[in-house]
């Protein structure tokens, strides 16, 4: 089995694909949506992605830093690009754990649409409902990705929750710096008596 | 009137925008001379709205605009905020001086590493401090001062052809000593990894600025999101403790916390305002939260029909619809899409400076409306 973590191992994989661009860094990157969607190309498809095979559809250029490669036991097929139609970032409003939904804002991360709001199931995570909670930043995907050696076209909704790593002691303090700086220079400047203006 | 001409220098014009989820007021105080409280950004331009509606109307900010409070750190009351006083050269500047100490400006900093495409707010602060610090250290000198309860922050001297005074009435030294603590808690929870590094709005909200406006006889009070508590030493219970509202008795108000309960107090609508005050308003669409409530409404209006909101709190509308296959997969995803702000709502009141007895005119632009005719809740 393919380590996800060697990089020549899934250059060499991947060789020989033609008109294939690669950008293995870029792939490592994604190897938690790999996983994911590897788990999609399943019998068993999971509900957390919303996929329509769209077969017949001539396979489009590769779309650079998002091509994904998942090696498993079952043999899935390998992803061969991945082309964003549709991405927004959003932020956690509020969870309903009745209804076992939560609202978020949606900024579109394609130029300057307003921003949007709407709900979605907490089924659709697929483990990441820990990292629901309110303020808490996701991307959601929608985009197609070309797949097996026909280079197959599916259409897939991925909605992939920010896992900020902890802040680390050196940028705390680092801000820690710059807020004290900041802070006496404010509070040493600031102006104590009323201002008197002219009209 | 068009909406695009500019008041005559002898005329008082308050206008209030609200898309939704944002406010913004803006004051002509008179001969030119305006004053800024917070900002909310037009869904439609993407710009801060009182920056845009200002060069709308033939204003230039860079003189014009004489004042910028940043009532508090909310996303609805500081997005554009930096664009508004980047273009405000010759304004000062005041918020809480809680905002500029040490434990908040930490966490701004952090958030500002990892900034995301919805700001939260602290983060457009701390740009406005930098920029604050930056003008104090070139020519133009120190411009910054603290709001803070009966805080008188700006008025015109003696020569001037209008008496104006404006004031903040809180927040209180409880609040501010209760916001550095709250702070304080904050980064230990992150450095001990226990919490996230971005500051989500909590309530009861202890930095909100309130503000007194006097000009000549008339008295107006900016409530921004001031809370009401049972706690005598904070909210709204300190501010009519203090002694600058001794004597008010103020024609209109922004009404507190987009006409919530828990802004409201009884107290405020008997001591502070006339009877029948106009009331201004600017709603709250976050989610499923829509303030003012029916309930909420019917309790302003029970102390005034001249009240306005800048927008329809139950307004919802369906986002525009993607390309066929890309729209049936999002539809399969999300539920209720819409847009999170309708278009940005704008009340505008104009009167005469020199006579109080005239209660003016109220404009409503873009979608404001009187709060009586405000739709059921879906």
């Amino acid at each position: 089995m393919t380590n996800l973590s060697d990089v020549s191992a899934i250059e060499r994989l991947i060789s020989g694909v033609p008109g294939t661009k690669l950008d293995v860094a870029a792939m490592l990157s994604h190897r938690n949506l790999a996983r994911q969607l590897d788990s999609d190309s399943a019998a068993t498809s999971s509900p957390a992605h919303q996929v329509q095979p769209t077969t017949k559809i001539p396979m489009r250029r590769v779309s650079e830093g998002a091509l994904v490669l998942t090696p498993s036991p079952r043999r899935p097929p390998v992803i061969r690009h991945f082309e964003g139609e549709q991405q927004y970032e959003g932020t956690v409003i509020a969870i309903n754990l009745r209804d076992r939904n939560f609202t978020a804002r949606l900024a579109s991360v394609n130029g300057n649409a307003p921003d949007e709001e709407g709900e979605f199931s907490l089924d659709e995570l697929n483990g990441d409902e820990n990292l629901v909670v309110p303020g808490a930043l996701f991307t959601w995907t929608i985009g197609l990705q070309s797949r097996g050696q026909k280079g197959q076209q599916i259409r897939v909704s991925d909605i992939r929750f920010r896992r900020l790593p902890p802040v680390t002691k050196e940028a705390i303090a680092k801000a820690e710096n710059e807020a004290e700086e900041l802070s006496a220079f404010l509070l040493r400047t600031a102006i104590e008596a009323p201002i008197i203006a002219t009209l | 009137m068009s909406k695009t001409q500019p008041p005559s220098p002898g005329e008082l014009e308050v206008s209030v925008f609200g898309p939704g989820y944002g406010e913004s007021v803006l004051v002509h105080v008179g001969y030119g001379a305006w004053v800024v409280i917070d900002s909310c950004i037009d869904p439609k331009t993407n710009r801060s709205a009182p920056l845009n509606y200002l060069e709308s109307i033939g204003v230039v900010p860079e003189s014009a605009i004489r004042l910028v409070v940043a009532s508090h750190w909310h996303a609805d009351h500081v997005r554009g905020l930096h664009q508004l006083l980047s273009a405000a050269t010759s304004a000062i500047f005041s918020c809480a001086e809680s905002l500029a100490r040490n434990e908040f400006l930490t966490l701004a900093k952090i958030e500002a590493m990892e900034p995301g495409k919805i700001p939260l707010g602290p983060e457009e602060l701390y740009r406005c401090l930098t920029t604050v610090r930056e003008r104090a250290e070139t020519s133009r000198g120190h411009q910054h001062k603290w709001a803070g309860p009966d805080r008188i922050l700006w008025q015109t001297d003696k020569h001037a052809p209008v008496k104006i005074r404006i004031t903040t009435l809180s927040p209180s030294d409880e609040m501010h000593s209760r916001t550095v603590q709250t702070m304080l808690n904050y980064i230990t929870a992150v450095k001990k990894g226990l919490s996230e590094p971005r500051l989500i709005a909590t309530c009861p909200n202890d930095v909100a600025v309130a503000v007194l406006l006097e000009i000549n006889e008339r008295q107006i009070l900016l409530g921004s999101d001031l809370e009401q508590e049972s706690n005598v030493a904070v909210g709204w219970s300190a501010v009519l403790a203090g002694e600058a509202v001794k004597d008010s008795k103020c024609c209109a108000f922004k009404v507190a916390h987009h006409g919530s309960y828990s802004g409201h107090s009884d107290a405020v609508w008997e001591e502070l305002l006339e009877t029948s005050p106009l009331a201004l308003i600017t709603p709250f669409r976050h989610g499923d939260l829509r303030i003012p409530t029916g309930g909420d409404r019917a309790r302003i209006l029970a102390r005034t029909g001249d009240a306005y909101i800048s927008a329809d709190p139950n307004l919802s509308t369906k986002a525009p619809k993607k390309s066929g296959k890309v729209q049936a997969i999002m539809s399969n995803t999300i539920m209720n899409r819409r847009l999170a702000n309708g278009p940005m709502g704008h009340i505008r009141w104009r009167a005469p400076i020199n006579d109080p007895a005239d209660r003016g005119l109220v404009e409503l632009f873009d979608g404001a409306l009187p709060l009586a005719v405000v739709s059921s809740a879906a």
